[in-house]
């Protein structure tokens, strides 16, 4: 991959369709990385239904704005991008639907491990339940940092925000999700 | 207390999301169905949009006094269009000596007040109109409406409505020069202000901007956001990460031609991101005729962005959207807000004035009366101070 961005997509012209890039290097690419933009939504969803769609979308997106990558180890930070946005598509989504009776913000509990016990369990099921009623960017910065486990920088860099703004974000959440757990 | 991320910590490896290789060999194969399926709906948006253009060509010839009601393409609706008569209002469609042309919309009525080889004077009496403005050197077009003058600065589409105390402005395509009262302002494309209609012996006045739609307020704000929340593209060209500026969306191309219902149909299958795009998709809404939907992109922008002064308009527009479904405490509660929001200076005034309204409306006197007080102790020479005291059962001084 070139620092000027990706020479087989170059090469095919300025009309390249997403359908022509060779397939080996779209497979490559999805093989390597599907299970980590898998956990991304999983984590920030909680939810298993259409994580399987959405997984195929980041990597249909990601291979239309390819080019835009200067450096190729940025693809996992920009697929990254990609997953995180359309987590917050998905969550607005879900919340329209919701407010207008088409859908249900209803938690799955399939992510949790077999092996966690009842407290764990309940906890997990609790915060997730919890998350439905905050903010998508507020909910992505938080699951980001304390469920997914990256850093305030790659979580900044994630959600195309500054780092004011997602220490913000974590912090609101937090103090929303404490809150709304002391009432349950 | 534990803080609770402390807490999740130590059981965040309980969270294993089921993907195996199998879930990717699986995914993988369904990537061109996928993309077929991703390809219908984007084409199913463009039949939609292209059902709504014809549509409302259709609408248009049958407003044409040719009296023809098949659904001719645009440009023979132009050249089919009659050349409009000084000093005749009409509520029918017409075209000026350079080609611009002028469609009233329904119970509305325009007057060619003025005709001349170097300019038209077209003046909107009543109701609404839409004026598509060829580009003429040497050669103006002047429209008015109350004391409010617009006048196209190169090819350019704008719809003007006046109601008993506005006119509101709305720039399709191009760029409009607005005069009133010896102020002047430019509005290019997407921009929609309003201008209250005052006297002309009053003097002249400021421009101001009518609290009534939500999507003006992203220009009042437009000087206090740059340095808040959101990065811009080159702060993030700071970044490890490239951002790709995401290509506009079919329901926003609609909205920005004024296809409301064509756009709110485009909206169903999309997720408004921004700020902006949540403003826009809540006038979509409001303008298709379902204002209920508006509330959840109302209402995330008062909550994600509750600093920023659109914020507040955000809310004082859900307010009027309670208020006029009959949900006068959940409208009240909503103008209360606003006044308690940082950035509300362009509402707080009205927002209080409303809430005394809801308060009235939905049976409450006592708090009707508590807010009206407050009201006349804010703002004794408020403009709403008269509707006020009618609400809040308070007897002029």
């Amino acid at each position: 991959m070139p620092a000027s961005g990706h020479s087989y997509l170059r090469d095919l012209g300025s009309d390249v369709e997403e359908s022509d890039v060779s397939p080996m290097d779209f497979e490559s690419v999805f093989r390597r990385y599907a299970s980590y933009v898998s956990t991304i939504l999983f984590r920030t969803l909680g939810d298993r239904s259409d994580v399987e769609d959405l997984v195929q979308d980041v990597f249909i997106d990601a291979f239309k704005g390819i080019d835009n990558l200067e450096e190729p180890e940025a693809l996992k930070g920009w697929l990254a991008v990609i997953a995180v946005r359309r987590a917050r598509r998905h969550i607005r989504k879900k919340k329209v639907k919701s407010f207008i009776g088409l859908d249900d913000l209803a938690v799955a509990p399939e992510l949790i491990e077999t092996g966690a016990s009842p407290e764990h369990e309940a906890l997990i099921q609790q915060v997730y339940e919890n998350l439905q009623r905050l903010s998508a960017n507020d909910r992505l910065a938080w699951t980001l940092r304390h469920v997914h486990g990256m850093t305030l920088k790659e979580v900044s860099a994630a959600c195309e925000c500054s780092m004011s703004t997602t220490k913000r974000r974590v912090a609101r959440a937090e103090e929303k999700l404490q809150k709304a757990m002391e009432h349950d | 207390m534990t803080d609770l991320h402390e807490k999740f910590a130590e059981i965040r490896d309980d969270i294993k999301p089921e993907w195996d290789d199998d879930d990717t060999e699986r995914a993988l194969a369904n990537v061109p169905k996928r993309r077929a399926q991703r390809r219908r709906r984007k084409q199913i948006g463009g039949a939609l949009a292209l059902i709504a253009v014809v549509g409302v060509a259709g609408l248009v010839a049958i407003n044409t006094p040719t009296g023809s009601i098949s659904a001719p393409n645009q440009i023979d609706m132009v050249a089919e269009l009659p050349t409009g008569v000084v000093g005749q209002p009409t509520s029918s469609a017409f075209a000026l000596r350079d080609g611009s042309n002028v469609a009233p919309g329904p119970n509305s009525t325009v007057t060619l007040v003025e005709s001349t080889q170097g300019a038209d004077r077209v003046e909107l009496e009543d109701g609404a109109a839409t004026f598509t403005i060829s580009a003429a050197p040497n050669r103006r077009v002047y429209v008015l409406a109350g004391k409010v003058q617009f006048e196209a600065e190169r090819t350019t589409t704008f719809e003007v409505r006046k109601s008993s105390d506005y006119v509101e402005v709305f720039v399709v395509n191009g760029s409009v020069l607005v005069t009133t009262q010896g102020e002047q302002v430019t509005l290019e494309k997407g921009a929609r202000k309003q201008f209250p209609l005052e006297d002309s012996d009053v003097g002249a006045v400021p421009i101001v901007f009518a609290p009534d739609s939500v999507a003006e307020a992203v220009e009042v704000a437009e000087a206090e956001i740059d340095a808040k929340t959101e990065p811009t593209p080159a702060a993030a060209a700071d970044r490890d990460i490239d951002i790709e500026r995401p290509a506009q969306d079919e329901w926003e191309r609609l909205a920005q031609e004024r296809e409301w219902k064509a756009a709110a149909r485009a909206l169903d299958d999309a997720e408004p991101d921004t700020i902006e795009q949540l403003l826009l998709a809540a006038d979509v809404r409001r303008y298709a005729g379902q204002p209920i939907k508006a509330l959840p992109y109302l209402q995330e922008v008062a909550a994600e962005h509750r600093g920023d002064s659109r914020a507040a308009m955000a809310q004082f527009q859900k307010g009027r959207i309670l208020m006029n479904a009959g949900q006068h405490a959940d409208a009240a509660a909503a103008f209360a807000s606003v006044r308690k929001m940082p950035a509300n200076g362009a509402v707080a005034e009205d927002a209080l004035s409303r809430e005394v309204e809801a308060w009235f409306r939905s049976g409450d006197r006592d708090k009707a009366r508590n807010r009206a007080e407050s009201y006349l102790e804010a703002y004794p020479d408020g403009y709403r101070a008269k509707v006020v005291r009618r609400y809040g059962g308070i007897t002029s001084p």
